[in-house]
């Protein structure tokens, strides 16, 4: 996982709970890079997830409570470094179309070592969008925490529905998006 | 809440923290950079290969050119050899051949230089060939770089020799070779004279080949003309020989009248004297007085007057007969001289058969009936109206004496568009031949026929014109039934 995500974990953390929670979650995981994160960096996925699970833990959320709360904190933080072209994208789908064709590509090309996730669009009516959410990360309900960001930054309202979810036994992550 | 002590420690150890990471960014970006200053390394290296490849496939694809183009030997190592030295920037250049026989195809004491390209310069080529070491006629498989050693002197601009051989066969090899500069001689530049190699090797042997090939076709084309001659010749001597049986034929045929018309005219000569004789007698009676009718008569007794009158009356009946037979064998033979003369015009068969039949019209008489239902549109064909139309006279007069009797002659066509021929068949439905008779049928002087209806020759003759004009024959016979004679014309291309 890219720096960048464990840098504005970091600043998520401290901006919700305080230093003092960021540094007891550095002692309660032991990560190897010692909590020393700078952007142009990659670090290993799980110390993201050690994370998580100590910030559950810590604050009695569930895991997957915790990603989509971070999730859509994140947006407008990855939305503002995001490449120049995307802001034209005032719609919610419009702009999830854009993440898989537009954002990630041009992430991908900045850092060729970076896993992206893979969005399949299977269904798109003027008030739902259902994909196909792929990546061995499983990251679905972080996935879902960035929709409702962008959603909330572009001021749609919008439920996020996991229709199928590798966590609860299923082969695939779908997500519906619907526009209310 | 945390005490203002402890939100220092947080502080100082989340700054540690930001140094270390801020550290550890710069030298991640040192690494970058690093990075990528070697991508652009290698990607100018890249570059550089990409380029001299490009170069490469250009010499490869215009040397390929030269070897695929329909160049002679002498062309094609013209122009590789050119080629080459403008490549590798050699002051001079030549190809030179070596083999236990000279072959011609590769032209010698030849040197290609900037200033005066192709030209005869034997100071230099004696120069190159002086460097050139070929043990045997096998490939080397390398180019070869050899030091002038007095490069002051042999050619001041020049410090090197380099070469490679092509083998042409197991005895000639052919050398290209190069002078050329300190700065021409790259092992890379070599390199890329090797990729020619095989492709070079094969165009020379395939020139060769086909240059052999050229020869030997040559060589076949004399000889078949060698055969046709022979066979002209041969198709003479068969005409000679068939010549020496007519020739044979005529002595005996002509000989044998001739002899009895000699003998003929000895009796007549000895007759002659009888009568001298007798008219002394009668006229010393009349001078006497004494010749009377009784007197007469004694005398008429003496030299068998009677006889004699008569018999020279037949002797000379006889001589005209022989004499006629005579003239009409040599009337026979000067046609047969002339056959095959004159055969350019475009003729109608049908007219000529038509014709034929008129003349032949006094033989057939009201004896026989005569069917000849050619088409009005047969093709024409090229031939000689005159001799053909004596081929058919002779045709349909055996087919009259072959029907003592009276019968049927009939003429038919057949045309076959794709052989291009025209048949007519001249049938008859008279005695007929058994296998014998038509073994002999073309044989000159044979004949089944009296003296005075038939020569022998008839045949024979038709046969020489018929040959003549690329007619084949066929006979078809049954004793008894009737005979029919199948000629096939060719027909004009
Ligand atoms: C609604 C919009 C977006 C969605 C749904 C989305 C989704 C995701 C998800 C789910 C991940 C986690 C990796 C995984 O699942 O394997 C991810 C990673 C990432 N995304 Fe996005 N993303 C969005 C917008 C953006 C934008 C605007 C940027 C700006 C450049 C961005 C850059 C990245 C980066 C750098 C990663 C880290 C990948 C790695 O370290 O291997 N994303 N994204
Ligand atoms: N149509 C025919 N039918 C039978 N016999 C034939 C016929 N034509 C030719 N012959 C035989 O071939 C011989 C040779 O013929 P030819 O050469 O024309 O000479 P000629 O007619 O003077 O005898 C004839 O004497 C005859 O015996
Ligand atoms: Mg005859």
């Amino acid at each position: 996982m890219k720096g960048i995500v464990f840098v504005k974990l970091n600043e998520f953390v401290e901006q919700t709970w305080g230093l003092a929670c960021w540094e007891s979650l550095l002692a309660a995981t032991d990560l190897p890079s010692g909590g020393i994160y700078t952007s142009v960096m990659t670090y290993d996925d799980n110390e993201i997830f050690a994370l998580i699970d100590a910030i559950s833990k810590q604050k009695s959320l569930h895991p997957f409570e915790a990603q989509k709360t971070f999730g859509q904190w994140l947006f407008k933080e990855l939305y503002a470094i995001a490449p120049a072209g995307v802001h034209q994208f005032n719609d919610v789908f419009g702009f999830l179309r854009a993440v898989q064709d537009v954002i990630h590509v041009e992430v991908k090309k900045l850092n060729p070592d970076v896993l992206l996730p893979e969005f399949e669009f299977l269904e798109e009516t003027d008030t739902a969008l259902t994909f196909e959410y792929r990546s061995p990360r499983k990251m679905n309900y972080f996935c879902e925490g960035l929709i409702l960001g962008l959603a909330e930054y572009v001021d749609q309202t919008i439920t996020v529905t996991h229709l199928l979810c590798e966590h609860k036994g299923d082969k695939k992550s779908v997500i519906r998006v619907d526009k209310c | 809440m945390t005490s203002p002590e402890e939100e220092l420690e947080l502080l100082r150890r989340k700054i540690a923290r930001e140094i270390k990471a801020r550290e550890l960014a710069e030298s991640q970006l040192e690494r970058y950079s690093r990075e990528v200053y070697h991508t652009n390394q290698s990607l100018k290296e890249n570059l550089q290969r990409v380029e001299k490849r490009s170069f490469e496939l250009e010499f490869l694809h215009n040397a390929s050119g030269m070897v695929n183009s329909d160049l002679s030997i002498t062309g094609l190592l013209k122009s590789i050899t050119s080629y080459i030295a403008k490549f590798v920037a050699a002051n001079a250049g030549g190809f030179y051949l070596y083999s236990d026989l000279s072959i011609q195809e590769v032209e010698e004491a030849l040197v290609w230089t900037k200033e005066e390209q192709w030209h005869h310069d034997d100071k230099l080529v004696s120069l190159i060939k002086a460097h050139v070491q070929i043990k045997n006629t096998q490939d080397i498989p390398q180019w070869i770089i050899a030091p002038l050693e007095q490069p002051e002197l042999e050619n001041p601009l020049s410090t090197w020799l380099i070469y490679k051989t092509y083998t042409l066969d197991k005895r000639s090899t052919v050398v290209l070779a190069f002078l050329c500069g300190d700065q021409s001689i790259q092992e890379e530049t070599l390199y890329v004279l090797d990729t020619i190699h095989d492709h070079l090797s094969s165009g020379l042997k395939r020139r060769l080949a086909d240059k052999r090939i050229q020869r030997r076709n040559k060589q076949l084309v004399d000889t078949i003309a060698t055969l046709e001659t022979t066979q002209q010749q041969l198709v003479q001597s068969e005409k000679m020989a068939s010549l020496g049986i007519l020739a044979a034929g005529v002595a005996h045929e002509i000989n044998n009248p001739i002899g009895y018309i000699k003998s003929n005219l000895e009796i007549l000569g000895e007759y002659q004297v009888t009568f001298s004789e007798l008219l002394i007698e009668i006229s010393s009676l009349v001078k006497a007085n004494t010749l009377n009718y009784d007197l007469l008569q004694q005398l008429y007794e003496k030299y068998d007057v009677t006889f004699l009158i008569e018999d020279a009356a037949d002797i000379l009946q006889t001589n005209i007969d022989g004499i006629k037979r005579v003239s009409d064998i040599v009337k026979e033979l000067k046609t047969y001289s002339h056959a095959g003369e004159n055969i350019q015009s475009l003729i109608s068969i049908k007219d000529c058969i038509q014709s034929a039949l008129k003349v032949a019209g006094n033989a057939l008489k009201y004896l026989h009936q005569v069917e000849a239902g050619l088409p009005d549109n047969l093709p024409k064909i090229i031939g000689n109206a005159g001799q053909l139309q004596q081929v058919f006279i002779n045709l349909f007069v055996n087919a009259a004496h072959a029907m003592p009797k009276g019968g049927e002659l009939l003429i038919q066509s057949e045309v076959n568009a794709e052989q291009k021929t025209l048949s007519i068949f001249v049938s008859d439905t008279g005695v007929g031949m058994d296998a014998e008779q038509q073994k002999k049928l073309f044989l000159p002087f044979y004949t089944t026929k009296p003296v005075g209806q038939g020569t022998g020759l008839g045949l024979s003759v038709s046969m020489a014109i018929l040959e003549a004009h690329n007619v084949k024959v066929q006979v078809k016979s049954d004793v008894g039934l009737g005979t029919t004679f199948k000629l096939t014309f060719p027909l004009p291309q």
